[in-house]
């Protein structure tokens, strides 16, 4: 398990993380998004022991990563613009990593390699940025560690190896536990492989939770009522975070489990009554105007 | 085989499990056939193994399904699923009622509608 | 096992980082076959082709193979090469985080990196050499190959290649970009010692009565990289210091135990070992994001941008007053140096323009700070320049310059300053009388006055350096400088303040030549007259006899007064010759009247026609006591110079006189009339220097011919011959 406690980094004047905490479990697929800037990569480069934290620390099954060999084993990183010697071919990084980290699986690498259609010899420097990617997820996934930590993971990725990757992941969280943390710009990529999600802003962790406990957090209800009711009364109890009106048409995002809301809205003789179903993006974008940010701020 | 809806406010393994069972009720799994590995499906569907783990453990604890060391997930009876997925049935039924009441239908309608929907599937 | 295998992994990952450096590699090689064989090759066949009488070809090739100052060069450039190639990746972001999130320690990251520099350096060194050593045999020269000293060449060699990439790592560790690394790593390879000699600059200017000797404040070795590649550049140059040439020296295995180079060499090895510590310490505690600022060590801005402001308002005040010669420009230039450098350094750190405005606390405080040091120095606040000790104080004393005339105390051979040896000499035997003392009192009273007045231009006069010992035992020196030059009425009081010190009592009985000469260490004794000095002349091996002379000449020679000496030439001249030494004259390898002679107990003592008893002695022994041996004289050539003659203050010496003009005498009877009344140049040189100054006539002179060569003589004053033009 990864834990992030309240990790503190400043270049200089600016805050690029603000007491952030946050617990990654075990086999989990985190996604990790915000905007350019938001302070993702300064965090990516924190857990993966490059950075020192201020103040806070990270720790991995409950001991420090920074500086500590041992540890630093136990994950592999990739970062957004990752550094290759200029002349290395995926060949001779992976003799590289194969000295570095004792699982380096270098069959499977092949294998990936293979499949994604990149050649084991050619030059990492001649290859287009999408293509350097491909090979530094393989290389990733094929590392043999407990922790896997990308910095825009699928960046540049056409989907066809997006998909390829994507499954190569699956297989090793089922091989052996891995543990996973990928940035990204947005959702969509991720789509449904991250079961846990974060989202950065301004170097601060706006929140942190599983997907299912976001989604199954806010429902967007649909209703005219017999009588003219507020949604603030309405769903007394639970928490609206937006609420329009059209005419006797109402429509309010509720912050509540199922239950209750369905109980609240049982108090009231409705003459209609619908749940829409809500997107993430959507949710996420509530959750933030309620909060007070603009949401092209955010960039989700 | 099965699909997951972006927008279902559920949990992800609660609609890959309910998703089993459709597919279990309908016969598109019979009874003792081996469902897919975690693996397999997990790749499928693009989500965390763990998801379908944890789907696979809900349906053991419900006993739809039964699991063999070494070889798998099976299908156990289908009576249950069968019994439950009507139930889940009648609660759409009721749901469908409630909705032709609200635009004013009256019952001697709702059943004529049912009825004539039900020849439908009559000479099954 | 986890040890092994640890280790192994360690060398694996250090072949690979050797391996990725190629092309620094090679453009070692090519560099090391360059210096070593290639230079070789190319200065041998030059030196074969060239026809040079006497050419010591074999010292030449063993001074080339040994003492080839653009090996360390080369070797020295070739250490900052490889330091920020092989730490290259500190200065850019994603290099630093690609390296530092790889599962290596920093410790072994440091150590692989730096390994990898010697790596890439020792193989091909030694290969170079053996290559070197290849191109000497097939030339012929192999017997100047000796393993001890070849041995000896590489330890330095590779001595300055260690210490300058010691510093050049500790450069690329200190900084976060490469022109930051460039720059800093420059200033601690050389600016430290630019520094200090900075400082050195300013404390001579502001106190000039302050003798400093280099000895003590010569820091070069702040500089690996100067001293090292002029310690073994002046191996080259040292005929002087070396009369057997580099070939005797090589021979016996003592080039560089000479010049203590072995000793340095492994002080700087220990000293590069310290520094690469630190360096990893440093390394250790830097911050990766820190990559792509100027300095990583937020500590070290202000020291760092201090030592450039202070480095560059004196480099610039200097040059301000070395072109204009105006005080004031001294001051302004430091300020305007001081401002250039923080704008610089604050650019270079913010790494944008607008950051020259910026920590302009700092430039204040500094500026305040300068202010008040300089201007203490320049008001001479503690009065170091113009204090002198109350008359009463002083129990003895002494004046030394390297003006003959003005000093009281005489380094045969030494024709330069002060050295501390020669203070220490002076401390242990000052002259204690009271009027000597009242004279130099009154020379450094004048010097004081002189320092007040115009202290910023003293420093191109004559100078003149005075000890007193106070009735405490405290020894108090100062070095003073004539108001005006060698034409002054100034110059002309302190001459002869100091040769009234020199016919004192005192003096005449311990410090002239006559008083000093040892009998018992004169082998020989040479005497010449004015027609002999220097060509011929009567030796004298009898101790006894040699004894009795001495003797007598110190007893007379203390009668001699001022007024004297600069009225009476000089009739013959004694010169005291120590053991071997007229031998060696003989072989061409001594020469008798040259500075060169510091031998021990070698004089020139004159001899005066008051001085009868010694007169008598001479007679006794056959010598002819007489100024010129005239059927010894074949020609006389005669000088006029009529300026002179009009003007009797000017002085031939200063004056070239333009109307000058020279006739020739062969007519054999002439020459005793021309010659009455002069003495050769050589014996009175020999005498008290006030004779040249106030004795000697400026408006004639000659030269006379003898078979062994030609003699140029001087007239006494009151005694230049009546009617000398009509020899035109």
């Amino acid at each position: 398990m990864i834990e992030v406690k309240k990790v503190q980094k400043r270049f200089g004047r600016t805050v690029a993380l603000n007491r952030i905490s946050l617990e990654i479990p075990d086999g989990a697929v985190y996604g990790l998004i915000g905007a350019n800037g938001a302070g993702k990569s300064t965090l990516m480069r924190t857990l993966s022991g490059v950075l020192k934290p201020d103040r806070g620390t990270v720790l991995l099954d409950g001991a420090p990563v920074y500086e500590k060999t041992a540890q630093k084993r136990r994950c592999f990183s990739v970062s957004d613009e990752q550094y290759c010697f200029s002349d290395s071919t995926p060949r001779s990084l992976m003799r590289y990593y194969a000295m570095l980290y004792p699982k380096f699986n270098t069959a499977r690498c092949r294998g990936l390699l293979a499949e994604l259609g990149l050649g084991e010899r050619s030059r990492l420097r001649a290859m287009s940025k999408g293509m350097r990617r491909q090979v530094w997820m393989a290389l990733a996934v094929s590392a043999g560690t407990d922790c896997l930590l990308c910095d825009e993971a699928f960046d540049g990725l056409d989907p066809v190896s997006r998909q390829t990757i994507k499954k190569a992941i699956i297989e090793e969280i089922d091989e052996r536990g891995l543990t996973v943390v990928l940035t990204s710009h947005n959702l969509f990529e991720l789509e449904n492989l991250a079961d846990h999600v974060g989202l950065l802003n301004n170097g601060a962790l706006l929140f942190s939770s599983s997907v299912d406990e976001v989604r199954g957090q806010l429902r967007k209800v649909q209703y005219v009522s017999e009588q003219p009711v507020e949604p603030q009364v309405l769903f007394a109890g639970c928490t609206v975070l937006s609420e329009e009106k059209r005419g006797r048409l109402c429509t309010a995002v509720v912050r509540g489990s199922r239950e209750r809301t369905e109980a609240c809205l049982r108090r009231v003789p409705m003459v209609y009554c619908e749940d829409i179903p809500l997107s993430l993006e959507e949710i996420f974008m509530t959750e933030m105007e309620a909060k007070g940010y603009e949401t092209d701020q955010i960039g989700v | 085989m099965l699909c997951l809806d972006r927008h279902d406010p559920r949990p992800v393994y609660e609609q890959v499990a309910e998703g089993l069972e459709r597919l279990i009720a309908r016969g598109v799994l019979a009874e003792d056939d081996q469902l897919p590995s975690v693996r397999q499906l997990a790749t499928d569907l693009m989500v965390n193994p763990n998801t379908v783990q944890k789907a696979y453990s809900e349906l053991l604890s419900r006993g739809t399904i039964y699991s063999v060391r070494g070889r798998g997930n099976f299908v156990s009876g289908t009576a249950d699923v069968r019994g439950r997925r009507m139930q889940e049935i009648g609660v759409q039924i009721e749901a469908l009622i409630r909705e032709a009441k609200e635009i004013g239908a009256t019952k001697a309608e709702c059943e004529r509608l049912i009825h004539e929907k039900l020849g439908v599937y009559d000479h099954d | 096992m986890k040890q092994t295998k640890s280790a192994s992994k360690f060398s694996k990952l250090l072949r690979r980082e050797v391996m990725r450096q190629m092309p620094l590699g090679v453009l070692t090689l090519l560099a090391l076959l360059a210096v070593l064989p290639g230079y070789a090759l190319v200065a041998i066949q030059s030196m074969e082709g060239a026809e040079t009488m006497d050419f010591d070809l074999i010292g030449a090739a063993a001074g080339l193979l040994y003492a080839n100052p653009w090996v360390i060069l080369v070797m020295e450039l070739l250490a900052v090469l490889s330091a920020s190639a092989l730490f290259h990746y500190l200065h850019v972001r994603q290099q630093t985080d690609f390296y530092h999130a790889l599962p290596i320690s920093r410790w072994k990251l440091f150590a692989r990196q730096t390994l990898a520099g010697f790596l890439l350096m020792i193989p091909l060194y030694v290969l170079s050499l053996l290559l070197l050593c290849a191109v000497y045999t097939v030339k012929g020269y192999g017997n100047c190959l000796i393993v001890v000293l070849l041995v000896q060449k590489a330890v330095i060699e590779l001595s300055s290649f260690a210490i300058v990439y010691a510093v050049s790592v500790l450069a690329c560790v200190l900084c976060g970009s490469v022109l930051a690394a460039l720059t800093v790593n420059f200033g601690l390879q050389v600016g430290l010692y630019a520094l200090w000699e900075c400082v050195l600059i300013v404390f001579r200017t502001f106190y000039p009565a302050h003798i400093l000797f280099m000895k003590h404040w010569d820091m070069k070795f702040l500089s690996p990289m100067i001293h090292q590649c002029g310690k073994i550049g002046r191996l080259q140059y040292s005929n002087v210091d070396y009369p057997d040439g580099l070939t005797g020296l090589i021979s016996n295995g003592t080039v560089y135990r000479q010049n203590n180079l072995m000793r340095i060499s492994l002080c700087y090895l220990l000293v590069a070992a310290v520094v690469l510590l630190l360096a990893a310490l440093l390394y250790r505690r830097r911050r990766s994001e820190r990559t792509g600022q100027a300095i990583v060590f937020r500590g070290l801005r202000l020291p760092i941008k201090y030592a450039a402001m202070t480095l560059c308002g004196i480099l610039c005040g200097w040059l301000m007053f070395a072109v204009t010669d105006l005080w004031p420009t001294l001051f302004a230039g430091m300020a305007a140096g001081v401002i250039l450098a923080q704008c610089v350094i604050e650019i270079v750190f913010g790494m944008e323009l607008r950051a020259m405005f910026s920590h302009q606390l700092s430039l204040w405080v500094y500026l305040i700070a300068a202010v008040i040091a300089v201007g203490a120095m320049h008001l001479d606040v503690t009065g170091y320049n113009e204090t002198l000790p109350e008359r009463a104080e002083i129990a003895a004393a002494d004046v030394y310059s390297y003006e003959h005339a003005l000093t009281t105390r005489d380094y045969a051979g030494q024709d330069g300053e002060l050295t501390e040896e020669m203070l220490q000499e002076m401390e242990g035997d000052l002259l204690t009388d009271a009027e000597s003392i009242d004279e130099i009192y009154a020379m450094a009273q004048r010097g004081v006055q002189s320092m007040r007045d115009h202290r910023e231009s003293i420093s191109y006069n004559t100078e003149y350096d005075v000890v007193f010992r106070l009735r405490d035992g405290t020894h108090f020196v100062r070095s003073y400088y004539l108001a005006g030059d060698q034409d002054s009425e100034e110059y002309r009081v302190l001459t002869e303040r100091a040769a009234g010190i020199r016919f004192s009592k005192q003096y005449l009985a311990s410090r002239t030549p006559a008083a000093m000469a040892d009998a018992g260490k004169t082998e020989k004794l040479l005497i010449e007259n004015s027609s002999q000095a220097g060509c011929a002349g009567t030796l004298v091996e009898d101790t006894d006899a040699i004894a009795a002379l001495l003797d007598s000449v110190r007893e007379e020679s203390q009668q001699l007064t001022e007024d004297y000496v600069t009225e009476h030439p000089p009739i013959l001249m004694l010169h005291t010759l120590p053991d071997g030494a007229w031998a060696r004259r003989q072989d061409g390898e001594h020469e008798l009247y040259t500075l060169d002679c510091a031998e021990e107990n070698e004089f020139n003592i004159p001899v005066y026609a008051c001085e009868k008893q010694t007169i008598a002695l001479l007679k006794e022994m056959g010598i002819a006591v007489e100024r010129f041996t005239l059927s010894d004289v074949q020609a006389v050539e005669l000088w006029s110079y009529p300026q002179a003659q009009e003007d009797l203050t000017l002085r031939s010496a200063v004056t070239a006189d333009r109307d000058a003009k020279s006739v020739q005498i062969a007519e054999s009877s002439q020459f005793g009339g021309i010659l009455a009344g002069a003495a050769a140049q050589i014996l009175l040189d020999a005498c008290d220097p006030i004779v040249s100054i106030d004795g000697t006539a400026d408006s004639y002179d000659g030269m006379l011919t003898r078979t062994e060569g030609e003699i140029c003589f001087r007239y006494m004053k009151n005694m230049v011959p009546v009617g000398l033009d009509q020899y035109w």
